[in-house]
């Protein structure tokens, strides 16, 4: 397939072929009712933009829609609206707004109004360059998520992945992707002969760090976005894995294979200046750093299987603590956003593969997925919605779910889609 | 030094009124707190005990003569006695029986002074039912969350106003509360209450939400 950039896609309508097409599965028990007035404006945009918005909030799970067909798309004024009336339809809010298409930028107004306590607890406005349309629906289904239920969207947020495309000629391409949170706007970072894995944001979104195997060796590069620029981190001649930035972006935790088995160190970007965090006979591996950059959990195979162990960066020369206890296979875990819990990888009895999630204060595990061989989970920055990979047959591809019990698949269209990483929240 | 003095002044008067907002915010002088003892005990819990209240009435309601001390402890001691012997299985559930029994007897004994405390704790069964009935948990939440809300009841029934006491510390737990006080939007049994239970017990009402 021909690469696309990111110009043509915006002007392509929501599911294109190459691009990866949403699914929801599954809501929420208890959703918000919401009724959305179509926005008005010119026709160019203002379908495209409803539906980015409409499917934005539905991906949630959290927001129950009025069907839109029910709704004929007029301007209400704050007086005129009937709170009586929408109650009576069982809403617990409403969503008016209208576009204005200038010539050299499009903006976006909205209002939001709560039916039971009739008023109006938002007002609005969103605006962009024209070119940037789903960016602005993103940003202002985000603002309506966010009044309604609290909660940060993340709409707006960023996935990297890798897909691995087959040819006939047995040549395999590997792709590092860069796209929407809903898999539109798919931009290629790199196209390697070799593999590509673990994909890394660094926390201000301007970055990305990767393992490539282009030079025989895995070794870490740290690409910028913008421009394109790579660099190889650490020019030592052994094998370099698994990168993860610190939430401040001044270091890198690695995993390296120097002394004989994989231990955890920690670059620091300034000077190249190496700590090493592990000292173990068994392999330490696939670190990542709390939300307060002031610990590290990692896989660790030093109890005989691999278990997840936590360790505390502040204190010198603490004991890595096991955090994962239940069955034989615990790993690739992250950290929710707020600490109080893990999402990581857990083998069940019955030998599938799920993604589970363990609050801090609970001795138990939860097993979140169904699926047989559920992979490398990554938690959205508002720690609601974690995205993993799945394997269909023997197409793998990526798929979503939140906290509170919506799902969703993202259908690659071609390759092998693995190792998705969500993006921190970019404004 | 004159200077210095003065922004001494300035920083301490902007601490005062920040402390104040603060502490407005965060619920200092609201004196309404104090009521929440009527029905922001455990919605859970409090289900559990009245089964618990019966039998303890059931058996004080026969010696509920004197109101001497001396005696009534040992009338305490001897339900003990008599019930460690009798049960055997239930071993787990006692102690939680013993500890709450002073309190069981204090509200019992308030149960029974009036006929209007008995309906006032009719009238709060039921609003926990409906709310009970109205709300769900969501999924995949920490285990021992507790939020509590205050509802602003309207002689109609109809919850005027809702406020978050207590957040749980995460929202979507904090969000089903409030979604389930939305749903419910009317008590419809408000108009049984005659106006002047009314006004003295139920126009502000704090609850709280604590899943078992």
């Amino acid at each position: 397939m021909k690469k696309i950039t990111i110009l043509t896609l915006i002007f392509l309508p929501l599911a294109c072929p190459g691009e990866l097409f949403l699914e929801i599965t599954k809501g929420s028990e208890d959703p918000f009712k919401v009724a959305i007035i179509s926005f008005e404006g010119s026709a160019s945009v203002s379908k495209k933009l409803n539906e980015v918005i409409r499917n934005d909030l539905n991906r949630t799970g959290e927001f129950d829609l009025l069907d839109a067909s029910l709704l004929l798309p007029l301007i209400v004024e704050e007086n005129e609206i009937n709170y009586g009336d929408w109650n009576l339809l069982g809403m617990d809010y409403l969503v008016t707004g209208n576009i204005i298409n200038m010539k050299n930028s499009t903006d976006v107004n909205y209002e939001i109004y709560d039916i039971q306590k009739k008023k109006k607890i938002r007002s609005s406005k969103v605006f962009g360059l024209p070119n940037q349309l789903r960016q602005l629906a993103h940003y202002t289904s985000d603002g309506i998520y966010e009044s309604i239920s609290g909660i940060k969207g993340i709409a707006s947020t960023k996935l990297l992945y890798v897909i691995d495309v087959h040819s006939k000629n047995l040549n395999t391409r590997y792709r590092l992707m860069l796209a929407d949170s809903d898999g539109a706007n798919e931009q290629t970072l790199l196209s390697s002969s070799e593999p590509i894995i673990s994909p890394s944001w660094s926390p201000d979104g301007k970055k990305v760090a990767y393992v490539s195997f282009e030079t025989g060796l895995a070794k870490v590069y740290i690409q910028n976005i913008a421009t394109g620029k790579r660099d190889s981190v650490l020019s030592k001649n052994t094998q370099i894995s698994s990168p993860s930035w610190s939430p401040d972006g001044k270091y890198l935790s690695l995993t390296l294979y120097q002394d004989g088995n994989a231990e955890i160190y920690i670059l620091r970007l300034r000077d190249q200046t190496l700590t090493r965090m592990t000292n173990q006979f068994a392999i330490d591996t696939e670190s990542t750093w709390s939300p307060k950059g002031n610990k590290i959990l990692f896989t660790s195979g030093r109890s005989g299987s691999p278990q997840i162990y936590e360790l505390d960066l502040r204190r010198l020369n603490a004991r890595a603590k096991r955090l994962s206890f239940e069955g034989s296979y615990n790993a690739k875990a992250s950290y929710l956003p707020n600490e109080e819990g893990i999402i990581f990888v857990h083998r069940s009895n019955d030998g599938l593969f799920h993604i589970a999630l363990k609050y801090k204060k609970e001795n138990f595990l939860r097993i979140l997925t169904e699926a047989k061989m559920d992979e490398s989970p990554s938690v959205a920055p508002n720690g609601n919605m974690v995205i993993y990979g799945i394997t269909e047959g023997d197409q793998s591809m990526l798929a979503g779910f939140s906290l509170s019990g919506a799902s969703f698949k993202l259908p690659a269209s071609q390759g092998e889609v693995r190792e998705p990483a969500w993006s921190n929240f970019l404004r | 030094m004159t200077a210095n003095l003065r922004y001494l002044n300035a920083s301490f008067f902007s601490f005062c009124f920040h402390a104040l907002i603060f502490l407005y915010i965060y619920g200092t002088f609201d004196t309404n707190n104090s009521q929440s003892l009527l029905i922001s005990k455990p919605l859970m819990v409090q289900l559990r005990f009245e089964s618990e209240i019966q039998a303890a009435q059931k058996k004080i309601r026969p010696v509920n003569k004197p109101p001497d001390t001396q005696s009534f402890q040992q009338q305490e001691r001897k339900t003990n006695s008599s019930e460690s012997t009798e049960s055997v299985i239930p071993v787990i559930e006692e102690p939680m029986l013993y500890s709450n029994l002073a309190d069981l007897l204090e509200q019992e004994e308030s149960v029974i002074l009036s006929e209007q405390d008995e309906k006032i704790f009719f009238y709060s069964q039921k609003i926990i039912q409906t709310i009970e009935d109205a709300w769900m948990k969501p999924r995949n939440i920490p285990e021992g969350l507790v939020a509590n809300l205050r509802l602003n009841i309207q002689p109609t029934g109809r919850i005027s106003r809702v406020d978050l006491l207590k957040s749980s510390g995460n929202i979507r737990f904090d969000n089903s509360a409030l979604q389930a006080v939305r749903r419910v939007e009317t008590l419809n049994f408000f108009n049984e209450i005659p106006s002047g239970l009314y006004k003295k017990e139920f126009t502000k009402i704090a609850v709280s939400f604590k899943p078992s």
